[in-house]
């Protein structure tokens, strides 16, 4: 069943081992992240969901970040993150990879 | 490219070979002190192969050829091949001697081969090991379209600086974030960062402390390569860092040059350096050449900021701020003479016009001032070859290399201070074994140090030798007839014996001091430059010759004074104190001879009337005043003049250049009231007429 998790609000350097821990504990179905209340991401919390994302689609299992905070789209675009790399945007329904522009209010394309 | 002359470009060769000489020479420094790093040998590496490949270019085959064999050698000490040795720096450091005489031979179009070249390169391939490859298709040197590049960034706009960024575990536990760092980055310019993720594993697998990211960014900004550095400061031990300039926007066409076509070019070089086993000279050239703008090297920011001018130009104008003085001078005069009320409009607009003048004077000198960095370079070359010549072991230290005098003081400076060098490796210090002996290390050290010093610039040249041998000293005077075999003198007279014409301390006359030249001559140099000379030693453990200059040749301050009606002008640096006749106690010697009592000396009086010629010695002395002048440490004397007028800056105007030299006399000055006054020189007035150093001394004999 889909399961949901709700992102920190500082994902920073400390932050990334949790944030790795709770992922990997929610492996082996499809995922949604909420990431509306982040108001912090840095390179290694990016990196885990990067790897996340890629571990998910090894698995087969659908992953993707629903509405993103302006502060995490920021983190993306300042550490040149492609949208893609992380399942932002993510048709749940498609299935296929819809890249989104950093920086463009994702909230609307990506709202169920 | 051809709107610009190839002199043009054949000049800035030869200006930027100089600062990479200049580079290379400090890193050699830095390698012998045993303070350097990794990028030292790098930055040594990239001059040495920007001259060449510059070279190159210009076809000076002897320059490109020595300097390829050289490069070869600091490939295998960069790769690790070869140990920083001893041995091996000496020799890196003569064939960087004989690198920089090969390019001022290139420079005065001498070309061809220098002697002793063969013998370096001998030396160069048994070091290595091997021959180096020849150097193939000469004229294809890729890095002369970079160098020539990098000419012309100098005067654009703004850049676009490629940065490769791969942080490490320990940035992340020092709580650095990337992120961060990169928002700095864009507070300098435009930023775009681009990720390279093709090393994150699946999550299975990841660590999540380690980072498996590499960015590559593309900055465009007017900032220099030191800002950008900067920014990395905290973090640059725990991250790999390259920052490469990709020229000036708008070389071409005004457009950036994509991002993509940046990263095109650095990663594939960076990875090529990273994985890449020691590689060898040809491949290093190109990865060098990618990253050749990068880490450490003489920031290339700081060029923007400099521009080259022509030395007459400076002259020029530094001749007109000489002119102003007068002028102003004149006008103040003119001014006084009309009497106004005290509080008046002209007055006060012309103590301004004084301060701005003196500001412009000011800033005018300093574009004159250099450092003494160059200087010094120098004297390292000297010292190096004064010690394979007398087989002892120099270490040479400088410091305050940053101290700035006037150009033409410094270049005035380099004969006498290179005598002084000599010296002190050929004289001042002693054998190794004698060293030895007393419990010295082997390696003698030679300290050149300069400070500025209230309104002077001192330098002092030290050894830690055994010090001057004063029994030997006089003695040597004695058998020359330059002191008398009674005279009591101290010990710093004897060190002053030195000085003497005609003295030569070594019996034998070593391959060093074959000139013929004498600390004698070293002195009256930095004489002429206005500068004095003094001793300092120790029995066992060393000598100091300190040097005291002015900071300028072209203005000084200077006591005018009144002489038989005529008006002249005595520096300040030499006037101890001006004493009352009437007061002084002045005793007479012989038929004519008079002296003073001062300071627990008898200092012989000197009439600069009749020094002149103007007139006869007056008997009565009333009313005249006594000027107490010193030249060195240890002479001293008495000038008899009329009045004393004014302290003030005076304009030196040379003699030499417009009249010729006259004894007694420095150069002259254009005063207020537009009349031109001599400047004295006291120390040639006291040689003359008081006689050289024993006079006084013979005099406080008489006491």
């Amino acid at each position: 069943m889909d399961q949901n998790l709700k992102l920190s609000t500082r994902l920073d350097g400390p932050a990334a081992g949790s944030l790795a821990g709770e992922l990997t504990a929610l492996r082996g179905g499809p995922l949604t992240l909420e990431a509306g209340g982040v108001d912090f991401i840095g390179a290694l919390s990016l990196q885990v969901l990067v790897a996340a994302h890629r571990q998910w689609k090894a698995d087969e299992q659908l992953f993707r970040i629903d509405a993103p905070s302006d502060a995490f789209l920021e983190g993306c675009r300042l550490l040149g993150i492609p949208s893609e790399e992380i399942g932002l945007g993510e048709d749940p329904d498609a299935g296929g990879e819809t890249a989104v522009e950093p920086g463009t209010d994702l909230a609307v394309e990506v709202s169920e | 490219m051809s709107s610009v002359s190839s002199d043009d470009f054949r000049d800035s060769f030869f200006q930027e070979c100089e600062e990479l000489l200049e580079a290379m020479q400090d890193g050699f420094a830095l390698m012998v002190s045993g303070a350097h790093e990794a990028e030292t040998v790098h930055a040594v590496f990239r001059a040495v192969h920007s001259i060449k490949g510059g070279a190159g270019a210009f076809g000076f085959d002897a320059l490109v050829a020595f300097a390829h064999h050289f490069e070869t050698a600091l490939d295998k000490l960069r790769s690790g091949d070869l140990e920083a040795g001893e041995e091996t720096l000496m020799l890196f450091q003569r064939c960087g001697d004989h690198l920089a005489d090969l390019v001022s031979a290139a420079r005065d179009e001498a070309g061809g081969p220098l002697p002793g070249g063969e013998e370096l390169r001998e030396e160069l391939d048994s070091l290595i090991g091997e021959q180096p490859q020849e150097e193939e298709g000469l004229p294809a040197f890729e890095p002369v379209v970079l160098d020539l590049d990098a000419m012309g960034e100098a005067q654009e706009g703004p850049g676009s600086i490629s940065i490769l960024f791969e942080p490490e575990a320990d940035l992340f536990r020092s709580n650095n974030e990337p992120a961060l760092l990169f928002r700095s980055l864009e507070r300098l310019g435009r930023l775009e960062a681009r990720a390279d993720l093709s090393r994150v594993p699946l999550l299975e697998d990841l660590d999540p402390e380690q980072c498996h990211i590499q960015w590559q960014l593309g900055l465009e900004t007017e900032e220099s390569e030191g800002e950008i550095r900067a920014v990395f400061e905290f973090v640059e031990d725990a991250c790999r860092l390259e920052i490469s300039s990709l020229g000036a926007a708008g070389l071409e066409d005004g457009d950036l040059p994509s991002l993509e076509d940046l990263i095109s070019v650095s990663p594939e070089a960076s990875l090529l350096a990273e994985t890449a086993p020691p590689p060898p000279a040809q491949t290093a050239e190109k990865t060098e050449s990618a990253t050749e703008k990068t880490s450490g090297g003489p920031p290339r920011g700081a060029a923007t900021a400099t521009i080259r001018v022509d030395l007459d130009r400076v002259d020029k104008l530094i001749n007109l701020v000489g002119e102003l003085v007068i002028k102003e001078a004149m006008l103040s005069q003119s001014i006084a003479q009309l009497e106004l009320p005290s509080e008046n409009e002209v007055s006060g607009g012309l103590e301004s016009l004084k301060q701005l003048a003196g500001e412009i004077q000011e800033g005018v000198m300093a574009i004159r001032a250099q450092p003494v960095k160059p200087m010094f370079q120098r004297m390292a070359r000297i010292v190096r070859e004064a010690a394979t010549a007398t087989g002892k072991r120099v270490r040479l230290v400088t410091q305050g290399e940053h101290t700035e005098v006037d150009k033409t003081v410094i270049e005035r400076l380099i004969d006498p201070l290179t005598h002084m060098i000599r010296n002190a490796v050929d004289h001042g210090l002693e054998s190794p074994e004698a060293r030895r002996e007393a419990g010295k290390p082997e390696e003698g050290t030679v300290i050149l140090s300069a400070a500025h010093r209230s309104g002077r610039v001192m330098i002092d040249i030290s050894d830690d030798g055994g010090g001057i041998n004063r029994e030997k000293v006089r003695k040597i005077a004695e058998s020359k007839g330059l002191v008398s075999p009674e005279a009591d003198l101290s010990a710093v007279e004897i060190d002053n014996l030195l000085f003497l014409p005609g003295f030569s301390s070594k019996e034998q006359v070593s391959e060093l001091s074959g000139r013929g030249v004498g600390l004698d001559v070293a002195r009256s140099e930095v004489q002429t430059l206005g500068g004095r000379v003094s001793i300092a030693s120790t029995p066992g453990e060393g000598t100091t010759f300190s040097i005291s200059l002015p900071l300028t040749l072209a203005v000084m301050e200077g006591m005018v004074i009144e002489v038989a009606g005529q008006t002249m002008v005595v520096p300040i640096t030499a006037i101890q104190e001006s004493l009352q006749t009437r007061t002084a106690e002045i005793h007479s010697i012989g038929a004519t001879g008079r002296v003073v009592a001062n300071r627990e000396r008898l200092v012989p009086i000197v009439d600069l009337g009749e020094t002149f010629g103007l007139r006869r010695t007056p008997q009565n002395l009333d009313g005249h005043v006594l000027l107490m002048v010193e030249t060195d440490s240890t002479t001293h004397c008495a000038l008899i003049v009329d009045a004393i007028q004014d302290q003030r800056q005076v304009v030196i105007k040379s003699l030499e250049t417009n009249y010729g030299h006259v004894h007694g006399v420095a150069a002259a000055t254009i005063l207020g009231d537009g009349r031109i006054a001599l400047i004295i020189d006291p120390d040639s007035i006291i040689r003359d007429t008081v006689g050289a150093a024993g006079a006084d001394l013979q005099l406080q004999l008489a006491r």
